[in-house]
């Protein structure tokens, strides 16, 4: 069963839409900017945030701020690819890493109820919202939420359960998290450089992407194949001999039936916290990929948590089907023991198969590889 | 053949085993859940720093698992854990609010925002019965029978799996509920489908 690409979106602070995103990327600009909101950090913080004038234009009353980024990402999303949520063939899939967090910081959960902190309920309101015919399925997964959801949507359509599958990641920008995070000593003070020697940790971010896979349309672009494991080794620190990842990317190598070399670029996970890096430069070396061209799209939009792997594939795709390698912001001197070719210059490329991969709390690690349609 | 071929249900005060209540006790939970994993011998001191859900968890991990030796008969990478709740990590994503509340009294700790993640129990789980295979935490409203069996089913058929974990875990201030269910391709205690699923949940 062949998965198309039919479609995708992102809402971010670069603006709406992936085109206008991918271009502001091809350019270089970066939206993680010093924050110092005192609501959201009690000291300045870089962080990608949208602003309030661009926010306005998607805040839809009675919905929160991650359902309405989530709403205006399907929307377009859907539009893009026809999609209908109201076919009974059409689910909608959501990754969210902390959902409405928000409202739990707020006197009265800033006038909604109490069951909206709740994380099956951000599934309820969307699916009355497009009158959708499935109950949508909320994963939550920590950093690996958007890739396993994913993953997800790719083994309900091979095995004809659907015939699209609409994955929307998003995740809000929080004082829960960056408080969290910042206490594991996690967050960076400048932006965050990713495989660089200098890098002392993430950037937090807030976005919404969506991704439409489907059985029924023919594009250029497929979803070869997705593949995840469990490190079984620690809860918030990657196994130092990267052998979950390993495993993950194994294993979408093996399904795709392709060979390490085929594949022309990596869109890493890269958070630049020391050990993430370090893994991955663990992993990739096992897995004979250490001469392939790798970025990190971190430097740009931050850690999205639930949005991430959602966010970064389908920037990813782009960068398929335009064939573009884009330089992986913030790295300069290379700071991981083992070879990695990471991206230093924005260039043009003949791109065929790419590996997008994710890993995070609680051991998870996933791979997926794209590839472009032969025909 | 796919079959449930050992299962667990721990609520109410009560843990059963298979069908048998293995132990039963008065109290708030968590005093009911050190006592149950005194109970089964569990040994395992990363159990007092893990948050209530993981005890959970762990402990529901356990009492499925018993007697079982599932990496001795298949590999560690072929063994899935899927897990749901309705309330994700909300109960400890409430403590870590507190820590931040206050100005005055700002304490947040990674001891605690480390379980703000619901998939910190497929986690623990994997860590302590040595399981590397695929894993993935759904939020449902409630347990729903139905979406185990078709998603478990779509594992299977894509050979993604020899073996799996999976089941409810819950737990939202007071009240906390766990049923965990090891599925295999063998002959087992009855057939993995909704009514047998319904029917053991709602026991």
């Amino acid at each position: 069963m062949r998965v198309s690409i039919a479609g995708y979106s992102i809402v971010s602070p670069y603006g709406i839409g992936a085109e206008k995103t991918f271009q502001s990327v091809l350019e270089g600009n970066s939206m993680v900017q010093l924050n110092s909101d005192a609501e959201l950090s009690p000291i300045p913080t870089y962080v990608s945030k949208f602003s309030e004038e661009l926010f306005e234009t998607i805040q839809i009353p009675n919905f929160t701020r991650l359902e309405s980024m989530m709403i205006k990402s399907i929307e377009e999303a859907c539009q893009q690819s026809k999609a209908n949520l109201e076919n009974k063939n059409t689910l909608l899939v959501i990754s969210t890493t902390k959902g409405n967090v928000d409202l739990l910081e707020a006197e009265n959960h800033k006038g909604f109820e109490k069951k909206r902190t709740y994380l099956s309920e951000i599934g309820n309101q969307i699916q009355s919202y497009f009158r959708a015919q499935n109950k949508p399925i909320v994963i939550s997964n920590a950093c690996i939420s958007g890739g396993c959801s994913i993953e997800l949507a790719n083994d309900l359509l091979q095995t004809e359960r659907y015939q699209n599958v609409v994955v929307c990641g998003g995740d809000v920008l929080s004082e829960f998290v960056l408080s969290g995070f910042r206490s594991f000593h996690a967050l960076s003070d400048h932006r965050s450089m990713p495989y660089d020697k200098n890098r002392v940790g993430i950037n937090l971010g807030e976005a919404a992407a969506t991704i439409v896979l489907s059985t029924e349309v023919k594009s250029d672009v497929e979803l070869l194949s997705a593949a995840s494991s469990n490190d079984a080794n620690h809860i918030s620190g990657p196994s130092r001999t990267g052998e979950g990842l390993f495993m993950a990317v194994q294993n979408a190598l093996k399904l795709a039936s392709i060979q390490p070399d085929e594949i022309s670029y990596i869109s890493a996970h890269g958070t630049a916290t020391n050990y993430n890096d370090e893994m991955e430069s663990i992993a990739f070396g096992r897995c004979s990929l250490s001469e392939t061209p790798l970025n990190s799209f971190k430097g740009y939009f931050g850690h999205t948590l639930g949005a991430a792997g959602v966010i970064e594939s389908v920037m990813a795709i782009q960068c398929l089907e335009q064939n573009k390698l884009i330089k992986s912001l913030g790295y300069s001197e290379h700071g991981v023991s083992e070879p990695l070719k990471v991206i230093k210059m924005t260039d043009s490329k003949e791109l065929k198969f790419i590996l997008k991969t994710g890993s995070g709390f609680g051991g998870g690690n996933n791979a997926l590889i794209f590839g472009k349609t032969d025909d | 053949m796919i079959e449930i071929t050992s299962y667990c249900t721990i609520r109410n005060g009560k843990a059963v085993s298979n069908g048998k209540e293995v132990f039963s006790a008065e109290g708030d939970y968590d005093v009911f859940i050190k006592d149950l994993y005194r109970h089964l011998k569990i040994g395992y001191p990363k159990f007092f720093k893990m948050d209530r859900l993981s005890k959970l968890a762990l402990v529901a991990s356990e009492l499925t698992l018993l007697n079982k030796k599932i990496t001795e008969d298949y590999n560690a990478e072929n063994i899935g854990i899927y897990l749901a709740n309705s309330a994700s990590s909300l109960d400890t994503d409430r403590k870590h609010q507190e820590t931040i509340q206050n100005r005055d009294d700002y304490f947040p700790s990674p001891a605690i925002f480390v379980y703000t993640l619901p998939n910190i129990t497929i986690g623990e789980i994997a860590i302590k019965q040595k399981i590397k295979g695929p894993n993935l935490f759904f939020i449902l409203d409630k347990f729903e029978a139905s979406f185990f069996v078709d998603y478990i089913l779509t594992q299977f058929e894509l050979n993604k799996i020899e073996s799996c974990l999976f089941g409810w875990v819950n737990v939202d201030d007071d009240n906390y509920d766990a049923a965990l269910f090891l599925v295999e391709k063998k002959q087992g205690i009855c057939p993995l489908n909704n009514i047998s699923l319904e029917s053991i949940y709602n026991k």
